[in-house]
C-alpha cells in the first residue's frame, strides 16, 4: 500500500464511498498532515491553532470534494492549490495585517542573538504581499520545485522564477533594512 | 537580444545555486546587467538565512489516527466555532437594530395614516352633509314663504280711501270726488281721463 502514488490513493478514496476510516485517506493524511501544517503555520504569520484549524479544514474539503479531483492532473498540485486558497482569502479577510501580525510576533520574548536573526527575518516575510510570501514558503520552506508551484498557482514557469527574483530582492532589501535601523 | 524577463529568470537560477565568484565572466555580466554585485551577495544571504529559518518543522497535534476526530466534527460545530471579528459583530447589531427602527417607524407611519383616514371621513361626511344637504334645505324653506307673499304686485291695490275729517284732499282720494271720478268714467271724456290719471299719481 505504501508504494502507492498520491493519485492512486486519492482515486481508491474516491471510490470508496464511506469516507471514514479509509486506509487510502489515512495514508494521504500522514503523506501531507505535517507539510500542509507547516504550510499554514508559515503563510499565517506563525499562528499554530489557526495552522492547526486550517489543516483540519484542508482535509475535510478534500472528503467532500473527493469527486471534483481530476486524476490526470498531480494530487499534491491540488492539495497546495486548495491551502493556497484558503491562506488568500484568510489574508484577504484579515483587515488589520499589521496589527495581527505585530501580536503574533512580537509577544515572543527573545534570549539570544539566533533567535533575534529568526524573528527580524520572519517579520519580514510576513511583511511580504501575500502572493510573494506563498511563493517563497513553497520555494524554500516545502521545498517545492519551480514547475510544482508553476503547477499550484497556474501560471507559467517563467512567471514564478521571475516573482521568486523580486520576492526575494524585496526581501532581501527589507532585512538589510531592519538590521541597519537596530 | 535577451528581453529583461528572460534576464531575471536567468539570474534568478544563478542566484539559488552559485555565488558570485562561482560564477563565470558571461554568467557574471548577465548578472550585473540586472543588479549588482553586493545585491546579489545579500540575496545570497538572503536565502540561506531563510532556509535556516523556515527549517524548523511542527507537528501537528494528530497523529495516524486523527482523521476520525476531524471527520466526527461536525459542520454545526464547525459553524459555531468560525472565528467572526469584532468589526462584523457590532456591523450585524448596527444592522438588526436599524432593522428594528425602519419596521417600528414603518408600523408607526400605518398607524397614523389609518386614524387620518379616519379623520378626514368623519370630517368630510359630516360637513357635507350639514352644509350642502341640511342647510341648504332649510334656506330655501324659509325663503319660498317671501317671495310668494311679493308674487302679488302692490299696484293692483285699490287706493286706499281715508274717511278721516282731517284727510288731505291734495295727496289723498276725499269722499266727495269718489263720485266725480265715476262720472267722468262713464262720460269717457278723454281729458277728465287725463285729470283722473294726475289724480291718481299725486296720490301715490
Amino acid at each position: 500500500m505504501i508504494s502507492f502514488t498520491d493519485e492512486q490513493l486519492m482515486e481508491l478514496f474516491r471510490i470508496n464511498k464511506d469516507g471514514q476510516g479509509d486506509p487510502a485517506f489515512d495514508h494521504l493524511y500522514n503523506r501531507y498532515a505535517k507539510r500542509m501544517l507547516n504550510f499554514f503555520y508559515y503563510s499565517l504569520q506563525n499562528d499554530y491553532k489557526k495552522a492547526q484549524d486550517f489543516l483540519h479544514d484542508l482535509f475535510l474539503k478534500i472528503i467532500e470534494n473527493k469527486a471534483r479531483f481530476d486524476r490526470s492532473k498531480q494530487f499534491q498540485s491540488w492539495i497546495y492549490r486548495m491551502a493556497y486558497n484558503m491562506c488568500k482569502n484568510e489574508y484577504r479577510s484579515l483587515s488589520i495585517k499589521k496589527k495581527y501580525q505585530d501580536h503574533v510576533l512580537y509577544t515572543e520574548e527573545i534570549s539570544d542573538t539566533g533567535q533575534k536573526i529568526d524573528r527580524d527575518l520572519q517579520l519580514c516575510i510576513h511583511s511580504l504581499e501575500q502572493e510573494q510570501r506563498a511563493l517563497i514558503i513553497l520555494r524554500f520552506k516545502m521545498n517545492l520545485s519551480v514547475k510544482d508551484i508553476a503547477g499550484i498557482m497556474d501560471c507559467p514557469e517563467g512567471t514564478v522564477k521571475s516573482r521568486l527574483f523580486y520576492a526575494t530582492r524585496e526581501l532581501s532589501r527589507m532585512y538589510k533594512l531592519e538590521n541597519h535601523g537596530k | 537580444m535577451e528581453n529583461n524577463n528572460t534576464r531575471i529568470e536567468k539570474a534568478y537560477d544563478l542566484l539559488e545555486q552559485f555565488d558570485f565568484t562561482e560564477l563565470s565572466e558571461e554568467e557574471k555580466l548577465d548578472i550585473l546587467s540586472v543588479m549588482t554585485e553586493s545585491q546579489y551577495n545579500e540575496m545570497r544571504k538572503t536565502i540561506h538565512d531563510m532556509k535556516v529559518v523556515l527549517d524548523k518543522d511542527i507537528e501537528p497535534l494528530t497523529g495516524v489516527n486523527g482523521i476520525s476526530r476531524y471527520t466526527a466534527k461536525s459542520k454545526f460545530l464547525r459553524f459555531i466555532q468560525y472565528p467572526v471579528q469584532l468589526y462584523q459583530v457590532a456591523a450585524s447589531i448596527a444592522l438588526i437594530l436599524l432593522t428594528y427602527f425602519i419596521i417600528q417607524k414603518t408600523d408607526q407611519n400605518s398607524i397614523t395614516r389609518v386614524l387620518a383616514n379616519n379623520d378626514t371621513v368623519f370630517v368630510y361626511q359630516m360637513d357635507t352633509v350639514y352644509t350642502t344637504v341640511y342647510d341648504t334645505v332649510r334656506i330655501r324653506e324659509i325663503a319660498a314663504p317671501g317671495h310668494l307673499k311679493y308674487s302679488k304686485k302692490p299696484g293692483n291695490k285699490k287706493p286706499k280711501i281715508n274717511t278721516a275729517p282731517t284727510a288731505d284732499c291734495n295727496r289723498e282720494l276725499c269722499p266727495n270726488e269718489v263720485g266725480k271720478i265715476t262720472v267722468l268714467n262713464k262720460t269717457n271724456n278723454m281729458a277728465r281721463d287725463s285729470a283722473l290719471k294726475g289724480l291718481l299719481l299725486s296720490l301715490n
